[in-house]
C-alpha cells in the first residue's frame, strides 16, 4: 500500500545533477525535433510557426537562465489552447537532449542516495520494470561499493555505481511485500521518444524524475489537450504519441511512475504544497494561476501565457510590468533571428 | 470536455495578424437630444440625485437610453419595451413639475421618448443590415452587449440574409469561444466588446455605434512594452471617432451615462430583498456575485475549495458537466442551478439515506450546535487554541464555521473529527458519530453522481444550440425530485467578495434591467 505523506517533498526525487554546471545544451538537436514533430490538420503538418515559438520559448527559459538571473516572459495569445503545452515541450526536450547520462552523475546520484537514512522510499527502474522499495545502506561487496535496497519484507538486493541512475526517491510512503516481486513495466519507451532526443538520453528521460515543466492553470482543459496526438514520420510512416507522453506528464496515483513534467490546477489543493517543489520552469496558463500563485516560485524562469479573450489578462500584464519595471537591468531582448508569430506579443526581463 | 481542434486555434493566431476594423457612427439625432437633456437634468440636480424619486426617474431614463444604443431593432419593437418607458416619464414629468421646478426639463425628455417611439427609427439595425447584405462571404454574426434581446434580434435579422449569408446572433460573451467568423458586426462601441479587438474572430470586423457613444481603436496589446509581428499587434482600422467631437459631445453629454457597465452594487442591494432568510445572522460566507443571462444573478460561495457545476456544451457524454473551482470560473462559461422547486445534493442524499436520514441528521446537528454554541460562549481564538491542543491540527475560523454550517459534513481526518468532540463533550460518541459522518458522506457523493449523470443524461437529449443564443436552458429532473435546473450563461462576475448568509448562495434572483444596466 501506498500513501501520501503530507509534505511533498519531490525536488528531492529529481537527479540532483540534471541541469549541470557547464554543460551545453543542444539547440541544434531542439530545433531537428521541432522540424520533425507533425500535428493533425487535414492531414499530418509540420508544426506552424506559433506552435514552434512556444516550443523555442520553453528551450529559452531553461538555456538564458542561470542561478543569478532567470528569465521571466509574459505572452499575450489570441486563444489559450496548447500555448503552455508547446511551451513545457520546449523545456522537456530541452533538459533531454542537454542531458545525457554520464559516470560522474551516476557517481554523484550513487553518494547522495548512499548519504540518505534507511528506510527512505524509492522506486527502482530496472530494465523494463519498476520495482518499489526503501534504501537500506550500503555495502562492500567485492571490493565494491554497493547501494542496498529493501524490495520486500526480509528481502535486500544491491545495486551498483552504475545502475543507480535509475533509483528515484519518493515523496510517498511504500509498503513492503511480503515477497520479492518483478515490479511493475516502466511507463513506456515509446518509439517516437528516440526520435526526438539522442538514443543515450532515453533511458535517463524515461527512468528518471526531473520537473523540467510545472504548468499552472485549468488542470482539465490542460490534461485534456495533452491527449492531442503528434506524429514523427518515419521512412513510409508515423510515429504517433500523444503529448503527455512526449511531456512525461506526472500521473496522480500512480507512484513511482516516472515523469518529467506535471499539471497542477490553480485551485488545487496541491498547487499550495508545491510551493517546496523547484522545477526547472514554471509556465502559467492564464492571468488568474499567474496572479495567484506567481510568488511561489520566485527563484524559477517563468513563462506567463495571457489569453486576450479572457478576463483580468489586464491585471496579470500590469503586475509583471511593474515586476519588468523593478527589474531595469535585467533587459532581455528576444533573439535577432526569432521571428514573433502572428498575433504573438511578447515582453520579458530577467529577475 | 471537448479538446479544441489545432487548425481552429492556428486560425485565431492567423485572424489576430490579419483582422481589418471599420467603425460605423450612426447619427439619431432624437436619441441625440434625449441624452443631452438627460445631462442637463442630472447636472441641474446636484444635491438631490440620490433622492428616491429622481434616482427612479434618472435609471429609467437611462436605461431607455442604452437599450436604444445598443439594440438594432426599431424603437417601438415589442421587445425594447420602450411604451412603459415613455408612459413612466410623463407620469414623472407630472410630479416633477408639482414638486420641483425641473418640471419642463423631465416634460421635454418625455417629449423625445414620444417621439422616439412615434418616429420608429431603427439606425443601428438599418446601418448593420446594409453591412451583412454588402457581403459576399457565407458566415457572418451580429454580436450585442448583452443577451437579452438576442432572440428577437435573430428573429428580425432571419439566420439567412437575402444574399444567402448565415448569420448567428450573440453576446460578448460568446468572443471567449473559439468560433471564427468571416464577419463579426458588433453594435454598440468597443468598450462592450473587450476582446473585440485584442483577440478578433473574424477577418472583418465592423463596429456600428451611435454618434453619441464615441468610440476609437482600443489598444490590442496588454503589456507596456512588448514586440509582436507589425506594431504592437496593431490592427488595420478606419471610420473612428473623430477626437474633435468626442470633445464637444462631452460638454453636452454626460460619458458616465454611456458608460457600458455592471452596477453590482444595484444588484446586491436586489439580492439581499429578495432572498431574506431567517437564519442570516448566523452563518455567513465569502461570496462573489455572478450576472447570468437572462436578467439572473446568484452568489456563490467564494470560500478556498468551494466548486460548483458546469456545462460544457461542447464537450460530449460524461465530460459535459464537471465541478468547477469558483476561482476557474469566467463570463461565457454555463453554471448549472436549481432554479424552482426540488432538492438541493443534501435532500437528494436524505433520500438515498431513506428512515436512517432523521436520525442520522438530527445527531450530526446536535454536535454542529454544541460547537457552534461552545465557539461562541469560549470565544473563536480560545477555541481554535483548545481544539488544537487536542489534535486538530486543521484548526481554523474558517473550518470551525464550515463544520458548524449545515451544508458541510464534517471534518475530513477521523483525528480532527475526535479532536472537535473531544472539544464540544461528545468523547464517548466519537466512534459512533464518525461512522455516521461516513455514511453522510457517501450517501452526499450518491447524490452528487447521480445528479450529474441524469444532467448528463438530459443533456444528451437536449437542444444546446439555444443555450448560445440566449444564454439559458431549463432542464427537469422529476426522477430525482430535483426541481427545475437550469444551465445559465455567466455574464459577469463581481471583482469583490460579499459576506452573505450560506442560505443565499446558489439561488439565483431576478434583477431589473433598468436597476443595474448603466
Amino acid at each position: 500500500m501506498v500513501s501520501f505523506s503530507s509534505k511533498p517533498t519531490y525536488h528531492r526525487a529529481e537527479v540532483s545533477p540534471s541541469r549541470p554546471e557547464g554543460r551545453v545544451p543542444s539547440s541544434r538537436q531542439l530545433i531537428r525535433s521541432i522540424e520533425m514533430l507533425h500535428f493533425q490538420g487535414s492531414d499530418w503538418q509540420p508544426l506552424r510557426p506559433w506552435m514552434r515559438f512556444f516550443v523555442e520559448l520553453g528551450s529559452m527559459l531553461s538555456t538564458e537562465s542561470s542561478e543569478a538571473k532567470r528569465l521571466v516572459i509574459g505572452v499575450s495569445v489570441p486563444a489559450r489552447p496548447f500555448a503552455v503545452l508547446f511551451a513545457a515541450l520546449g523545456s522537456v526536450l530541452m533538459d533531454a537532449v542537454g542531458n545525457g547520462e554520464t559516470s560522474q552523475d551516476a557517481s554523484a546520484h550513487f553518494n547522495y542516495l548512499a548519504s540518505l537514512p534507511a528506510g527512505t522510499p524509492v522506486s527502482w527502474h530496472r530494465g523494463t520494470n519498476t520495482v518499489l522499495g526503501q534504501l537500506a545502506g550500503t555495502r562492500d561487496l567485492t571490493g565494491q561499493t554497493v547501494l542496498m535496497i529493501k524490495t520486500a519484507r526480509g528481502f535486500k538486493q544491491s545495486c551498483s555505481v552504475g545502475a543507480c541512475l535509475g533509483i528515484q526517491v519518493l515523496d510517498e510512503d511504500v509498503q513492503l511485500p511480503p515477497h520479492p516481486g518483478k515490479g511493475r513495466p516502466v511507463r513506456g519507451r515509446i518509439p517516437l521518444l528516440t526520435e526526438l532526443i539522442p538514443a543515450q538520453a532515453v533511458f535517463s528521460f524515461v527512468s528518471q524524475n526531473a520537473l523540467s515543466a510545472l504548468m499552472i492553470g485549468t488542470a482539465s482543459q490542460i490534461t485534456i489537450e495533452a491527449e492531442t496526438g503528434f506524429a514523427v514520420p518515419k521512412g513510409s510512416h508515423l510515429l504517433v504519441a500523444p503529448l503527455e507522453e512526449l511531456l512525461r506528464i506526472r500521473r496522480t496515483g500512480h507512484p513511482g511512475g516516472s515523469y518529467r513534467s506535471s499539471i497542477v490546477g490553480s485551485n488545487s489543493p496541491r498547487a499550495a504544497k508545491l510551493k517546496n517543489v523547484e522545477p526547472h520552469v514554471v509556465i502559467f496558463d492564464g492571468a488568474l494561476p499567474y496572479l495567484r500563485w506567481h510568488a511561489s516560485w520566485p527563484t524559477a524562469p517563468t513563462l506567463v501565457v495571457l489569453d486576450r479573450s479572457q478576463p483580468h489578462g489586464d491585471e496579470a500584464a500590469a503586475a509583471l510590468d511593474q515586476e519588468r519595471s523593478l527589474y531595469r537591468s535585467g533587459k532581455w531582448q528576444l533573439d535577432s533571428d526569432m521571428n514573433i508569430p502572428d498575433g504573438i506579443e511578447v515582453t520579458g526581463y530577467y529577475r | 470536455m471537448s479538446v479544441p481542434d489545432l487548425l481552429t486555434v492556428d486560425d485565431l493566431y492567423a485572424l489576430s495578424g490579419g483582422a481589418q476594423f471599420a467603425w460605423h457612427e450612426v447619427v439619431y439625432d432624437r436619441l441625440e437630444s434625449f441624452a443631452a437633456k438627460l445631462t442637463t437634468l442630472r447636472r441641474s440636480l446636484v444635491g438631490e440625485l440620490d433622492d428616491p424619486f429622481w434616482q427612479q426617474l434618472t435609471a429609467t431614463a437611462r436605461s431607455g437610453l442604452w437599450i436604444l444604443a445598443g439594440t438594432p431593432l426599431p424603437a417601438s419593437h415589442q421587445a425594447i419595451s420602450l411604451a412603459a418607458t415613455a408612459e413612466r416619464l410623463r407620469a414623472m414629468s407630472m410630479v416633477a413639475a408639482e414638486i420641483s421646478m425641473h418640471g419642463p426639463i423631465v416634460s421635454a425628455l418625455a417629449e423625445d421618448m414620444e417621439a422616439i417611439l412615434r418616429e420608429d427609427l431603427d439606425p443601428l439595425g438599418d446601418s448593420a443590415r446594409s453591412i451583412l447584405d454588402g457581403l459576399t462571404e457565407e458566415r457572418a454574426c451580429l454580436l450585442l452587449r448583452w443577451p437579452r434581446r438576442a432572440s428577437a434580434v435573430q428573429a428580425a435579422f432571419g439566420t439567412t440574409r437575402p444574399n444567402g449569408l448565415k448569420l448567428t446572433v450573440g453576446s460578448a460573451s460568446a468572443l471567449r469561444e473559439l468560433d471564427t467568423y468571416d464577419t463579426i458586426v458588433a453594435i454598440g462601441p468597443s468598450t462592450g466588446f473587450e476582446s473585440l479587438i485584442a483577440a478578433p474572430r473574424a477577418r472583418d470586423n465592423h463596429i456600428v455605434h451611435l454618434r453619441i457613444t464615441p468610440d476609437r481603436a482600443r489598444k490590442a496589446a496588454v503589456f507596456a512594452h512588448s514586440k509582436s509581428k507589425g506594431q504592437r499587434l496593431q490592427r488595420q482600422v478606419k471610420g473612428v471617432t473623430d477626437e474633435a467631437w468626442a470633445e464637444q459631445l462631452r460638454t453636452s453629454v454626460d460619458g458616465e451615462l454611456l458608460e457600458a457597465r455592471t452596477e453590482w452594487g444595484a444588484i446586491a442591494s436586489g439580492g439581499q430583498r429578495q432572498t431574506q432568510h431567517e437564519d442570516d445572522v448566523e452563518d455567513f460566507v465569502q461570496a462573489r456575485l455572478v450576472l447570468l443571462a437572462t436578467d439572473l444573478a446568484v452568489y456563490i460561495d467564494a470560500e478556498e475549495g468551494s466548486s460548483n457545476w458546469v456545462l460544457d456544451p461542447r464537450a460530449q457524454g460524461d465530460e459535459r458537466v464537471r465541478l468547477e473551482g469558483w476561482r476557474e470560473l469566467i463570463p461565457g462559461m454555463f453554471l448549472v442551478l436549481r432554479t424552482e422547486g426540488g432538492s438541493n445534493i443534501a435532500m437528494i442524499a436524505d433520500r438515498i439515506l431513506g428512515r436512517e436520514a432523521t436520525r442520522l441528521r438530527g445527531d450530526q446537528q446536535r454536535w454542529k450546535d454544541a460547537l457552534r454554541r461552545a465557539a461562541r460562549e469560549r470565544g473563536m481564538v480560545t477555541a481554535l487554541r483548545e481544539l488544537r491542543k487536542l489534535g486538530c491540527g486543521v484548526a481554523s475560523e474558517q473550518n470551525v464555521r464550515n463544520w458548524t454550517s449545515s451544508s458541510t459534513i464534517a471534518p475530513g481526518k477521523p483525528s480532527d473529527f475526535a479532536a472537535v468532540m473531544r472539544f464540544v463533550g461528545f468523547d464517548g460518541d466519537t466512534d459512533g458519530l464518525w461512522k455516521q459522518v461516513l455514511t453522510i458522506r457517501n450517501a452526499h457523493r450518491q447524490a452528487g453522481q447521480q445528479l450529474r449523470a441524469a444532467l448528463i443524461s438530459e443533456m444528451g437529449r437536449a437542444d444546446l444550440s439555444s443555450l448560445t443564443l440566449t444564454g439559458r436552458l431549463d432542464v427537469e429532473i422529476p426522477a430525482l425530485g430535483a426541481g427545475t435546473l437550469s444551465v445559465l450563461r455567466i455574464e459577469d462576475i463581481s471583482p469583490d467578495e460579499y459576506e452573505i448568509s450560506r442560505y443565499r448562495v446558489d439561488e439565483p434572483f431576478s434583477i431589473e434591467e433598468a436597476a443595474w444596466h448603466a
